[in-house]
């Protein structure tokens, strides 16, 4: 068991990106050399003088914003948007899953419904019907992603519930008399959580690129906010002659989403636990 | 007198000997001097030799022009939509003129420089009051059916424009038009309930090809039955495709070099259509954007042309509407943009900075006045007296219509006014969910395409209870102003009395309109004497392959 929890290389590279970024959204005023939101100089290339023996590390934007500062600051965005998205997707999924896998029945049946109805759209198509209907903003983004990632998670969350709902201990915590809402919450949710563990892992990394798919569509956060897939969109009709203006957004994207699915594979490898209870005691 | 000629042959217009004493006089420049005299039907030719008799220079440099004799014959292929279309008098978008200009003709052709020329009418006279109009049409045309070309045509064309059901935009341009008499077998009148001096300019609006007298017996669907007077005929049309035009035997004018035109819709992308033209599978690219300069700059056996227009850009505020009611919050807006700024990292510096009231320099009746300091402590001090001592939140809609350019503007004013305590939440939508909105939302930046004459803006744009007047300004005064600048012949005059009404608009501190953006586009090394065309009114007689 202790061997296989042990993290191997790719997983602590993983998590190395994964904390470097987060680092870089803590520390982001501090680590960021210009204000990402003021203009310098128009379309400076990477590695040039910016005076005052300060470096343009990766160049300027189209409107002179040091594209280094703006990939800190961007990072800020995306980490606090996509954990934000993706924890009131798992919110509302999980206590979709946990009340149609308990109840079972008209209650299962509704739920599934509501969700394959959702499901059945082109996540994309959703995404851009809902922001283009309600605007662009941080809280929007939420909800998009909420709306189309819920009832995924749901699925899974079913699933599991669905499985528990057999087992001898949370039958004895029925026959206990323990409440619905205290046996889901305490016997169910806690046995359910590794594969979920590793599913929001996967996820957050799916979120930062929707999030960046939004801003590359002209749908995300509202500018001057530096925002990756925003600053990838906005540098696209010049990539041609400054390559750089899409390149490091780009690779800021990827590298969080390598990091986060690299820990994901770790998570998942060290996951096999067997059950536990905790709310309950077998008498 | 001085050699002037009217183009009818009949006595000179009362207005022209006072533009001749105001050129001599050095009031008037050479532009709008000739620009006058073609709308007063006074002959393009003996007017320039006037002007270089007074001024010396010449206005069409020839530099430009190729110096090689040119070569007949080739395929031409242009790339722009292939849209939808029935009715040449009713559809809403330049590209699709500029696809049956090679078929359909105009009454007048206003050149690169807004000198009107004579076209399928050989001259015109407007009477001294400007509110009657006659012309005289050209005889010898032929329809491409054979058909001899009348004055019927041309009475039955404008007459569907004016009439009651007409879904042609020039139904509101033409709103003056009282009656269209026809006067003889190739001469009409237009009578008019107010004087109007641009009517030749007007008349070669993208959507007033004069039509086949039958048009609507034929089936009102002119790529089903494309009979027209110029020298191209229609030879294939597939909207979203492409639209192929061969030279015609029997036209009236001067040959055409091209063999055949075909214009090609290769979708929206700007990359797709420099590629092509750099793979040398296409001519002549219907425009290219602003983002595109650096990389046309590189491409090899690729000419990029620029041109000034008076297309631009404003940031506008509805009068009626919080916070922007309040003329001290506008001013405020006004005072904290840097209009040099937005030019040059909006638009990398590709035009010419303007100073908020819409009127252009490359329009005739321009007249200069002192754009609005930059001064942040006396925008913060009208905030304050405004009642926002700490500043304002407004949010400004961009719709990215022409490009994300907008969008990049919009943040240098965002930066620019967070200067001033003026907190700009830019909310920025994709165009389809702009146009619907445009006129309504209280603070919203709007693209205004090139008109030949300021004053046809203003009145779309800004008079009470107009249209398109999005700021919902509603100002006798400038109403006034405005009607008085319009009845004025004399340039001089007229740009005097565009003073008052340009200060009004500056005054009312309506919009930030930060900059003129020049037109781009770019074509193959091998095409000669192309003209870019301020209004994409693009005309390929003379344009030729070598």
């Amino acid at each position: 068991m202790r061997r296989r929890m042990l993290p191997r290389l790719p997983v602590l590279f993983g998590a190395l990106i994964v904390l470097l970024w987060v680092l870089c959204a803590v520390l982001a005023p501090w680590l960021a050399p210009f204000d990402p939101l003021h203009s310098l100089q128009p379309l400076v290339p990477p590695l040039s003088d910016a005076g005052a023996g300060r470096m343009f590390w990766l160049g300027t934007d189209m409107l002179g914003r040091d594209i280094l500062s703006r990939l800190i600051f961007g990072a800020r965005a995306v980490i606090v948007w996509a954990g934000f998205a993706t924890a009131t997707a798992y919110v509302i999924g999980i206590a979709g899953g946990l009340v149609a896998g308990f109840y079972r029945g008209h209650a299962d049946r509704l739920l599934s419904f509501l969700a394959n109805v959702v499901l059945s759209f082109p996540v994309l198509v959703l995404y851009i019907l809902i922001i283009t209907k309600v605007g662009a903003s941080g809280f929007n983004i939420v909800l998009a992603v909420t709306f189309a990632s819920a009832p995924a998670i749901f699925r899974i969350v079913r699933a599991l519930a669905l499985d528990l709902r057999e087992r001898d201990f949370v039958l004895a915590a029925i026959s206990q008399g323990e409440t619905p809402l205290r046996i889901m919450v305490l016997d169910m949710l806690p046995n359910a959580a590794g594969p979920l563990i590793v599913d929001a892992c996967l996820r957050l990394g799916y979120t930062t690129i929707t999030i960046g798919v939004l801003g590359f569509l002209g749908l995300g956060l509202p500018p001057p906010t530096p925002d990756w897939g925003g600053m990838v969109n906005e540098g696209r009709p010049l990539a041609f002659a400054f390559p750089h203006l899409i390149l490091f957004p780009c690779i800021a994207i990827s590298s969080l989403m390598l990091g986060l699915s690299l820990l994901a594979d770790g998570l998942r490898d060290g996951e096999q636990r067997p059950l536990k209870s905790t709310g309950t005691n077998l008498p | 007198m001085f050699g002037l000629k009217m183009l009818s042959g009949r006595r000179l217009h009362a207005a022209a000997p006072e533009l001749c004493d105001r050129l001599i006089r050095g009031e008037i420049g050479r532009r709008d001097f000739l620009q006058t005299m073609s709308w007063l039907g006074v002959s393009a030719a003996s007017a320039s030799v006037f002007a270089s008799a007074v001024v010396g220079d010449a206005l069409f440099p020839t530099a430009a022009r190729a110096q090689e004799a040119p070569k007949r014959g080739g395929s031409l292929r242009f790339v722009c939509q292939i849209q939808e279309m029935t009715d040449p008098a009713a559809v809403s978008w330049i590209e699709a003129s500029v696809v049956f200009r090679n078929t359909l003709e105009y009454l007048t052709l206003v050149d690169a420089d807004n000198v009107s020329h004579p076209y399928l009418a050989e001259s015109w006279t407007p009477s001294d009051d400007l509110k009657t109009w006659d012309f005289k049409l050209r005889s010898g045309v032929k329809w491409s059916n054979g058909d001899d070309f009348t004055a019927e045509d041309v009475a039955y064309t404008i007459k569907r424009w004016l009439a009651p059901e007409s879904k042609s935009s020039n139904k509101t341009s033409f709103a003056a038009v009282t009656q269209v008499e026809i006067i003889g077998p190739l001469a009409i009148r237009l009578h008019l309930d107010r004087a109007i001096l641009a009517i030749p300019e007007m008349l070669y609006a993208y959507n007033c090809p004069i039509l086949h007298r039958k048009f609507d017996d034929m089936g009102a669907d002119w790529p089903k039955n494309p009979i027209g007077t110029g020298p191209y005929e229609l030879a294939e049309f597939a909207i979203g495709q492409k639209a192929t035009f061969r030279r015609r035997a029997g036209y009236w004018g001067t040959e055409p070099y091209l063999d055949e035109i075909r214009f090609i819709d290769m979708g929206t992308s700007s990359a797709a259509h420099l590629a092509a033209l750099s793979a040398g599978q296409v001519d002549i690219l219907y425009r290219i954007g602003v983002s595109d300069l650096d990389l046309v700059k590189r491409l090899p056996n690729v000419q990029l042309l620029t041109g000034k227009a008076a297309q631009t850009i404003v940031m506008r505020m509805q009068v009626d509407q919080k916070p922007f009611d309040d003329i001290r919050v506008r001013k405020a807006v006004l005072l904290a943009a840097d209009n040099q700024q937005m030019l040059e990292l909006g638009y990398r510096g590709e035009g010419t900075v303007a100073a908020d009231y819409h009127v252009a320099q490359v329009q005739p009746e321009y007249f200069p006045l002192p754009p609005v300091k930059r001064d942040i402590a006396q925008a913060k001090a009208l905030l304050k007296e405004a009642g926002h001592p700490n500043g304002v939140d407004v949010t400004l809609m961009v719709g990215n219509t022409q490009g994300t350019w907008e969008q990049n503007t919009a943040q240098v004013l965002q930066q620019n006014c967070a200067e001033a305590g003026i907190r700009i939440n830019l909310n920025v939508v994709p165009s389809t969910e702009y146009w619907p909105v445009w006129n309504k939302v209280p603070f919203g930046l709007t693209y205004w395409a090139h008109r030949p004459l300021a004053v046809q803006t203003l009145d779309l744009a800004y008079r009470s209870g107009a249209a398109w007047n999005e700021t919902h300004l509603a100002d006798k005064a400038f109403d006034a102003a405005l009607d008085k600048a319009m009845a004025i012949v004399d340039v001089k005059q007229r740009s005097q009395a565009m003073e008052a009404v340009e200060r009004i608009l500056q005054d009312q501190a309506i919009m930030v309109q930060p900059f003129w953006s020049n037109k781009f586009t770019a074509i193959s090394s091998k095409v000669r004497d192309y003209q870019q065309h301020p209004s994409d009114y693009f005309n390929l007689f003379k344009t030729w392959l070598a």
